[in-house]
């Protein structure tokens, strides 16, 4: 019988959590009796509420973190004994992800970290990864630069297409994203992250269904600033570890902002269907290139 | 004819000399010989050095449990170090030593390939392991050598069973003196926790060492 602890806590139990989590925050509320037509119809409140994206950055936040948990089975504490690796930042970038969409509820707050603090929490996860190469200076500067720049990208265009383009197909664009940062990573050798990458896709899965039972839901404003630090740290770690190939890392980048920005850029005059179609079409090929490459390099049955 | 029988200093001419001097002269010949061909006299109390580790004539080795049925071996190629050593107060002895994690050798290229990869060493990040000795204590006739080990980016303190193999002068010159050490650890306690039900968290790490002086 084949072991099914790994999918249900790798998969199943973060894609629940999710679910939960999200259908709470997006739930639909008896608003004060409607004038007019609708009168004493349900009416969803939460749909531009910032606690419901807030929300949903802990929803996102917390399944990917019982993820790490389950594949991980430790939250690694920087200290005099113990330097972190590249991943072992990404838990710690979670819970300031969490802990700054939670802020931007509050006027106050947002002024001080715009975004909802999502490039604050980039640009530490960037500056953590990578600080043995920053602090070789040279290229390590440069590095970092461009690995920043890989990250404000990838979440500028996944916020713009959330916020623009509704419904659960822009979850399931994620999902199969991700699934082939999962695919690609594993085939590699760096089989930790690319369980981490599986479990975003399932939660972005449980999101697509959510996304499907309440036309309102958005993945901006939180969500997604977690998605961008789970896909970047993954990616850079790999790339510093030198175990997925560039090309195939570049390719699973694109395969998540080429759609995102593809569907608010040239795609957005195109009609909703048709648009996503193209968006899946366009997420697949790029993603599926990618896996190809770690395909051709993997390193055989790595002797086991 | 009265046949003279032969002059005794003829027959031994050595013999006209003062006895003392033959006494000597044997004495000395049988010093000499002994110097040669029998045992070495007595090696006076060694005093303490500062060795380094002569990385030809090491080996760091590894063994760890493969799916539970069993054990697969490896080594690290590229080994460094040094070590004060003190014979007569072993206790006063000092170790570091350092190798790198990127030269592991499993006899299996791709297997090597991931082993360097961020499921276990992660050598790009962390390229090299160290031991730093903190406290030598003496254990029967071993060593029990316990010291700061350092392995993808996780120092644990930990504890070493060391036997001083010998010492010798080497014909190419000076003097060796060897050490072998054997350590247990779990390979979790060090962040590597990938495939724990494929692969043993036990691993056994054997280390070689041949040092001569700096």
């Amino acid at each position: 019988m084949p072991d099914l602890a790994l999918p249900f806590f790798d998969f199943l139990l973060p894609a629940l959590v999710a679910l939960g989590v999200l259908l709470f925050a997006w739930r639909r509320r008896e608003g004060p009796a409607s004038e007019g037509p609708d009168r004493g119809a349900p009416r969803t409140t939460s749909g531009t509420a910032s606690s419901a994206r807030a929300l949903g950055a802990v929803a996102f936040g917390a399944a990917l973190l019982a993820a790490w948990w389950s594949v991980f089975g430790e939250f690694a504490v920087p200290s005099a004994s113990r330097v972190l690796a590249a991943k072992d930042w990404i838990p710690w970038s979670i819970v300031a992800a969490i802990a700054t969409a939670g802020l931007a509820r509050f006027e106050r707050a947002r002024r001080i970290v715009p975004s909802g603090g999502a490039p604050l929490v980039l640009s530490l996860l960037v500056l953590l990864a990578m600080r043995t190469r920053i602090s070789a200076g040279g290229s390590g500067i440069l590095h970092a630069l461009l690995v920043f720049l890989v990250a404000m990208a990838t979440w500028t265009a996944l916020e713009l297409s959330s916020e623009r383009l509704r419904g659960p197909l822009p979850s399931l664009v994620l999902a199969l994203a991700a699934a082939g940062s999962a695919v690609a990573l594993a085939l590699s050798g760096d089989t930790a992250l690319g369980r981490l990458c599986g479990s975003l896709s399932a939660v972005s899965v449980a999101s697509a269904f959510v996304a499907r039972q309440r036309r309102v839901f958005t993945l901006s404003g939180g969500p997604v600033a977690i998605v961008s630090v789970v896909l970047i740290g993954s990616w850079t770690s790999t790339w510093i570890s030198q175990t997925t190939p560039l090309s195939s890392i570049v390719l699973l980048w694109a395969a998540v902002a080429v759609p995102s920005a593809a569907g608010i850029g040239p795609l957005s005059t195109w009609p909703a269907t048709r648009r996503e179609i193209a968006r899946v079409a366009l997420t697949l090929a790029l993603a599926l290139a990618g896996v190809w490459i770690a395909f051709q390099a993997r390193p055989g049955t790595h002797g086991y | 004819m009265v046949v003279r029988a032969p002059s005794r200093h003829r027959l031994l001419p050595v013999m006209h000399l003062p006895r003392h001097f033959l006494v000597t002269g044997l004495v000395a010949s049988l010093g000499v010989a002994l110097a040669f061909v029998g045992p070495s006299p007595a090696p006076e109390q060694a005093k303490a050095a500062d060795l380094v580790v002569d990385a030809v004539h090491s080996h760091v080795g590894f063994r760890i449990k493969h799916l539970n049925a069993s054990w697969a071996h490896g080594r690290f190629d590229a080994l460094a170090g040094t070590i004060h050593w003190d014979p007569a107060a072993p206790e006063k002895s000092t170790v570091e030593l350092t190798f790198d994690v990127g030269s592991v050798d499993t006899n299996s290229p791709d297997r090597d390939k991931h082993l360097r990869g961020s499921d276990f060493f992660d050598a790009e990040q962390f390229p090299k392991a160290t031991f730093k000795s903190t406290k030598i204590a003496k254990k029967g006739t071993a060593l029990a050598v316990t010291g700061d080990f350092t392995l993808h980016g996780v120092t644990k303190s930990v504890t070493a069973d060391v036997e001083h193999v010998g010492t010798a002068d080497s014909p190419m010159g000076g003097e060796v003196t060897g050490f072998s050490a054997h350590l247990a650890l779990k390979r979790s306690d060090f962040g590597m926790k990938s495939v724990l039900d494929l692969i043993g968290d036990e691993v056994t790490l054997v280390v070689d060492v041949e040092c001569g002086k700096k």
